[in-house]
This record gives structure tokens, sequence and C-alpha cells, in this order.
């Protein structure tokens, strides 16, 4: 692998889901080229191309220099151990949760488990209700600067309302087995 | 477990137990990111850390602590809550560094439960990771397996030549698949190239990029099919990259 970098190509390939790159000049007029220059001028400094303007992916060296301040500090996640929960119960200073062990395969719920409010935010804590779906995982996070450390992290899962065309559909799926089993 | 768990939580969380039946750990990047990008047409100036807030998609401190690089008709981008938001007029990215789970509840609720209208036809779940090889030998080992010298001819063999800075060889080389099975149009593409971000040549940046396009741009009245693709196939999406990316380290790694 070459040893000299070079950095237009990287910048240009962080485009994610988009498709062939465009030349500079192809995109010049587009949304995306008006947003890019307004960027760059408030950034004041940074690319000049518009295949650039991919700020958040870490293949962006132009814009971690840009904007140093308002990336996060934590460089990676690594996670040695993953479960799946839901909360059964709250207690004042703890939580009682169900856990699937999704490192190993675990079986479904197969471990319970109680954790301290002082493992979430003061916001998340206070407004976790049983029923609640989280993702508990423990592991190394590795700073910007290199810096080791083992973290426990909870996430409370943030999902979807079930949308009436979903009931629907899972309705229909329910009778449609129903109606397909043969009771004699 | 006990051997992973924070020594100030054992007592708590004594109850889980071993895990010795896991035999292999994930590999430890230095710097890695998940990545999930909507194309269509967006209104960027709603996306702020407020709107985000509002709906309870940010909690109050996530809100509070946001840090807002701009916010204007054409493009806003902050950062919230661990994670990046950049929006302009066609695309839409969310990514974080910590939580590939977090990132998915995001998108699916923003756009499942509030911009349901937004009309969306592709859908990026990408993964870019940056590894740190054991030496520039190892690096080079690599390149020369991805991409061998012997069909450049002549030009190969003067690449072959330079050594220590003068070295050259591979800067870059994408892999697509085409004709998924599991999607009406996209293509799954991994790209591989030193890494720019480790400060001494031993790094090697990976990008996985699984794209999602829906089959009929011409009647798009929403996001229902994209987000449907994106609940139905991230995990999978994101365990297929890690294992792509394994794949090619275990060459050079064993």
């Amino acid at each position: 692998m070459a040893s000299t970098a070079a950095k237009e190509e990287y910048s240009s390939l962080s485009t994610s889901c988009s498709s062939p790159p465009e030349s500079v000049s192809s995109v010049r007029d587009t949304p995306r080229a008006r947003a890019f220059e307004l960027l760059r001028r408030i950034q004041r400094v940074g690319p000049t191309s518009s295949e650039r303007f991919e700020g958040v992916s870490h293949s962006s060296p132009e814009l971690d220099t840009a904007a140093p301040s308002t990336r996060s500090q934590v460089a990676s996640f690594t996670a040695l151990q993953e479960w799946d929960g839901y909360v059964v119960s709250k207690g004042h200073h703890s939580f009682i949760g169900r856990l699937t062990d999704l490192t190993s395969k675990g079986a479904a719920d197969a471990e319970e488990v109680e954790i301290p409010y002082e493992e979430l935010s003061d916001t998340t804590g206070q407004d976790l209700e049983p029923g609640a779906l989280f993702r508990w995982s423990i592991g190394y996070e590795r700073a910007v600067g290199g810096q080791k450390t083992r973290v426990s992290r909870i996430v409370v899962r943030r999902l979807p309302r079930w949308r009436s065309s979903k009931i629907s559909e899972a309705h229909s799926t329910a009778v449609r087995m129903q109606n397909s089993i043969d009771w004699r | 477990m006990g051997a992973c768990i924070l020594a100030s939580s054992q007592r708590q969380f004594a109850r889980i137990g071993d895990s010795s039946e896991k035999t292999t750990l994930a590999r430890e990047y230095e710097f890695s990111s998940y990545t999930v990008v909507l194309l269509g047409n967006f209104n960027p100036q709603i996306f702020s850390p407020a709107w985000f807030e509002k709906y309870e998609l940010l909690t109050e401190d996530e809100g509070a602590s946001a840090a807002v690089q701009i916010i204007m008709p054409e493009v806003a981008q902050f950062t919230a809550g661990g994670f990046s938001i950049f929006v302009d007029r066609e695309r839409f990215s969310a990514s974080a560094v910590t939580s590939a789970v977090g990132i998915k509840d995001l998108v699916l609720k923003t756009f499942g439960d509030y911009l349901y209208h937004t009309p969306v036809h592709s859908l990026g779940i990408n993964r870019d990771v940056h590894f740190k090889l054991p030496s520039q030998e190892v690096r080079m080992r690599l390149g020369r397996m991805l991409a061998p010298l012997a069909p450049w001819g002549e030009w190969g063999a003067e690449i072959e030549k330079g050594s220590g800075p003068t070295e050259g060889g591979m800067a870059s080389i994408t892999m697509k698949q085409v004709g998924i099975a599991d999607r009406p149009k996209g293509y799954l593409q991994t790209t591989v190239q030193p890494s720019v971000k480790l400060p001494r040549p031993v790094g090697v940046y990976f990008q996985v990029n699984d794209h999602y396009e829906i089959e009929d741009r011409e009647n798009l009245a929403g996001c229902e099919e994209i987000l449907s693709l994106l609940e139905a196939n991230f995990e999978h999406s994101i365990e297929r990259a890690e294992s792509i990316i394994d794949a090619v380290l275990k060459q050079v790694d064993g």
C-alpha cells in the first residue's frame, strides 16, 4: 500500500451511498455545492471541492481539522459483550432488567440483572418505564488521543411508534395463520 | 463476564455470570463510525437540536450540550447526543461512533414518526474504520496482496524499486457487488486505502457502503419503503461489513 496518502481521493470516497463522485465543475451550481460554500465560509478553512463535503465520515480529514471542538472525542468503541434488555421494574436507586445475550447468542430473556440509575444519564433514568427496551454494551472506548477506557454503556431504545398500516399488516398475518390451522 | 465488568459495578452485575463460551473478540479500531445516509429531498432548516429535543429524539441533556456548526436553509450540521447530523437539500446523514443501534433508532423514529412524507429514494448503511497494523511492512504486504504489481508490467516493476518514503503501491481499491437479493436495487461496495488519520504509515482505512434503492423513483410518495429496508437490513448489514473487513485483515494477521 502506498505510504503517500492522496488526500483528495480519500475525501472524495467518503461519499457514503451516493452515486460515484461528480466532478467539481458539474456540481458547482447544485444545492449541495452552494451549501458547501456556505459551510466553508463559516468554518474559514479547509476544503475547496464539493466532493469533500461529507462531513460526517471519519475519512474526511479536512473537516476534522476544521471543527475539532464539535466532533466527538471518542474515536471508537469496541463492544466485548452486548445484551438487549427490557425494564421489568423500577426501584429507588436501580431498576431490574431482563436480558438477552447478543454476544454469545444466548436464549431470549435468560438473565435478570439489577442496574443502578447511575449507569444512565439523569434524564434517561427519570424517563425509564417498565417495558422500556435498552441495549447494554460493555467494551473499550478509545479516545482521539489513543487512550483506552473500559466502559459500560446503556442506550435506551427510541423506537418508532406502531403505524396503523403495520398493525393492519400484523392483524392480516395473524388471521391468515389462524385460518391455516387445521383444527381437526 | 466477570472480567469484563467495571469494578465499581461488580456487585450489581454479579448475577450475569460467565460468558466464556464467547471465543472471538471484536477487533479494536483506532477510529470507527456507523453512518446511515438517506438520499431524497430534505428541508435542512428544520433539523436542529431543539427540534430533535422537542420530539424527544434527543434528551434535554443531549440537546443542551449540542454543538451546532451551521443551520441554514441550504444546510444543517451539528453534533448532539453522540450523533453527528448533516443535512442538505438532497442528503440526510447521521453517524455515531459508539452506538450502531442508536443511529438506526434515531433515523427510524425521526422519519417514521415525524417526517414520513419526506421523499427518500436511497439508503446507505455505512461502516468506516481505521485499523492499526503492526508495521509498515505488513501494510505494504496487504497492499501488494490486494493490488499486485505484476499486472502493471514495467511500471509495476518501477514501483517495486521504491523503498521507505518512496515506496509506492496501492492508493485505493474498491470492490463492488451488484444484484443483491435483499433489495430492489443497489449494491455493496468496500473501499480500502491507507489511513490518513493515523500518524505513522501503519494504518488502513475501510469503508463499507451498503446501498439500497427503491425500484420506482417516479411515484415516490414518502420514505416508508426505504425505512422498511433500513429496519429489515441494518443489523445484518453491519455484521456483514465487519466480516468483510475481518476477512481482509485476516490475510495479514492470520
